[in-house]
């Protein structure tokens, strides 16, 4: 499916390929593409092999258009490199190859071989402890359009969007390890509270913390506004997007936890991927409006393909994760018929700041950081857009990340009680 | 005589009016409101001495933005807004300081109301601060029904829901970090 190299190569060759290499690498496409191109549904035969079928399926129906730029760099946050550097030595694989072992800060692999039978659950590691978002992260007055047949049927807007790290922090005290980590052994905590709008879920709330313990699943609770009740819901709900909008295992990714998946290594190859986001707050779009392009551009990709080890664990998922950034672009989600069945794409941004006007969410160096999440449910045909930061918000600042915006007690059930009442 | 008790009694009640609305205005002695705050400016949100409005955002959805500029110091108006908004009964939230820069921001809610209040120097007098508060426009009819839901437990109790644990997951499981000597 996704091919890798010939091999061997005969000797003459060689020089071609280094060349194809080169002129990849300077953000010349020696695809169907070039940089400048704009890929809507009136040509989305030009990237059907560049993008997932997923995606492919969602610039079709002129969900999303694209602009081809050249390829940027980015580089790491300084803090999450020397982390890196530090401690990913003592890093591995727990002995069943599930879980992670020796964990303290940075990215757990630095060094993945194709070759290697764990590479994919590596992969997968490396991406639940990616670059991005290390330590804190808050981001307010998001909102999410919910749409079918190219009408908005629901828009549900957000007090915060919001997580704490309690392993690998490398940039806010407490360094590396949060203390609650050795008595709670949660790797992280994560909120989404209160609905602001519509009237009817206001104050609806969602907490969720992952374990590091492999066997332990993740405890999520949620405030429901219609039965005034704070209830503590099992994982299967975690994979709903009928809640708030979007499914919560599809949080900025591939989101389920880790172990309950087996995962095979499709390949790596160069496929567009949205890095380099020109627009945040991104714009309310029509389908098929080409002004709304995003910068896509060629990026160093592996495909995953994750199974659920129960059969009450969900579907089959392909997720594609960026070899550098470690983030996933866009991961599409089959059903048990082997049909596609959902598509999530993101699209991401790399600055020192997540807004132009913002004052006081600056930061020393440029970082990356999501913009929107755009999810298409097949079976119901149902787009979901969501906007971080908020399409038409007054926050001028977007993403808080890493400056200890958010501290532990943000997460707890009483926290969202007191934020609904 | 009847006419006189009347009026007696009104004049004596208009004194007692009188009376309460000047001690009223004793006992709430608030700085006047700076001209050109919108309509619907929620008035339990404080104002530091001496600032005036700069920018007023129209709203968007139930959100609005005002900027004010304010004169004196980072510190102060930072202790400011810390004491100010927990006297008019706000929750203090997450906060965000960047000494720097002297840019802090500080989230407060109460009623579910989430508002925030940014503190920036101001780019055209450098001598002032921007105070930027976005706050949700008030709804009389929203915080009248969770008044009388949450303060007057308007339900059964049966209907009402437990008290949330006071942390969920935290310290729960047994600690267990994740095994650091195993090799793949």
């Amino acid at each position: 499916m996704l091919g890798k190299l010939p091999t061997p190569l005969p000797r003459v060759m060689i020089p071609a390929v280094i060349a194809v290499f080169i002129l990849a690498g300077s953000g010349w496409s020696v695809a169907q593409v070039s940089p400048g191109d704009t890929i809507t549904s009136a040509n989305v035969g030009k990237v059907k092999d560049l993008v997932s079928p997923g995606v492919y399926q969602m610039v079709s129906a002129g969900n999303v258009s694209l602009k081809v730029v050249p390829t940027g760099k980015i580089d790491w946050p300084p803090p999450y490199k020397d982390a890196t550097e530090k401690y990913s030595a003592q890093v591995s694989l727990s002995p069943d190859h599930r879980s992670l072992a020796g964990y303290t800060a940075g990215l757990p692999f630095p060094k993945i071989d194709s070759n290697d039978p764990n590479a994919a659950v590596k992969v997968m590691w490396n991406s639940q402890f990616r670059p991005g978002l290390s330590d804190d992260y808050d981001v307010r007055f998001t909102n999410c359009d919910i749409a079918k047949g190219g009408e908005v049927i629901e828009s549900i807007q957000f007090g915060h969007y919001a997580g704490y790290s309690l392993a690998g922090r490398t940039e806010v005290q407490p360094l590396p390890t949060d203390p609650d980590f050795s008595q709670s052994n949660r790797y992280w905590l994560f909120g989404l509270y209160p609905v602001l709008q519509p009237a009817e879920l206001r104050g609806a709330a969602l907490t969720r913390f992952r374990f590091a313990d492999g066997s332990k699943p993740d405890e999520s609770w949620v405030w429901n506004p219609g039965s005034r009740r704070l209830r503590q819901v099992d994982e299967t709900m975690l994979r709903d997007a009928s809640g708030l909008g979007w499914a919560p295992d599809r949080y900025l990714g591939f989101n389920s936890k880790l172990e309950e998946f087996d995962y095979k290594l499709l390949g790596q190859k160069q496929m567009l991927g949205c890095f380099h986001a020109a627009h945040s707050p991104q714009p309310v779009c029509q389908a098929n409006d080409p002004s709304c392009g995003e910068n896509w551009e060629m990026r160093n990709l592996y495909a995953i393909e994750a199974n659920p080890r129960t059969a009450n664990g969900g579907s089959k998922t392909i997720v594609y994760i960026d070899s550098e950034t470690w983030f996933s672009p866009y991961l599409d989600t089959y059903n048990t018929q082997g049909q596609l069945d959902e598509e999530d794409l993101y699209l991401l941004a790399y600055d020192d700041r997540s807004m132009p006007q913002a004052t006081v969410a600056i930061y020393p160096f440029k970082r990356q950081f999501p913009v929107a999440a755009v999810s298409f449910d097949a079976g119901q045909g149902v787009l979901t857009k969501c906007y971080l930061p908020g399409s038409d918000t007054q926050d001028s600042e977007g993403w808080y990340l890493n400056l200890g915006t958010v501290d532990k007690p943000f997460f707890t059930t009483r926290a969202l009680v007191t934020a609904a009442h | 005589m009847k006419k006189v008790n009347l009026v007696v009694a009104l004049a004596g009640t208009l004194m007692l009016f009188a009376a309460g609305g000047a001690h009223a205005d004793l006992m709430h002695r608030h700085p006047p409101l700076p001209k050109g705050l919108p309509k619907k400016w929620d008035k339990k949100i404080p104002i530091p001495p001496g600032a005036v409005v700069a920018v007023v955002n129209p709203p968007s959805g139930i959100v609005q933005t005002v900027e004010f500029s304010a004169p004196g110091e980072f510190d102060g108006l930072i202790n400011f807004y810390n004491s100010e908004l927990t006297k008019a009964g706000f929750q203090l939230g997450p906060h965000v300081e960047v000494p720097t820069r002297k840019a802090y921001n500080l989230n407060f809610s109460k009623a579910s109301v989430q508002d925030s209040v940014s503190i920036f120097p101001d780019q055209k007098e450098p001598s002032k601060f921007t105070v930027r508060v976005l706050y949700e426009v008030p709804n009389r009819r929203r915080h009248l029904l969770k008044l009388l839901i949450d303060r007057w437990r308007l339900w059964p109790r049966f209907w009402r829901s437990k008290e949330p644990p006071s942390e969920a997951g935290a310290g729960a499981a047994p600690a267990a970090a994740a095994p650091a000597s195993q090799a793949n």
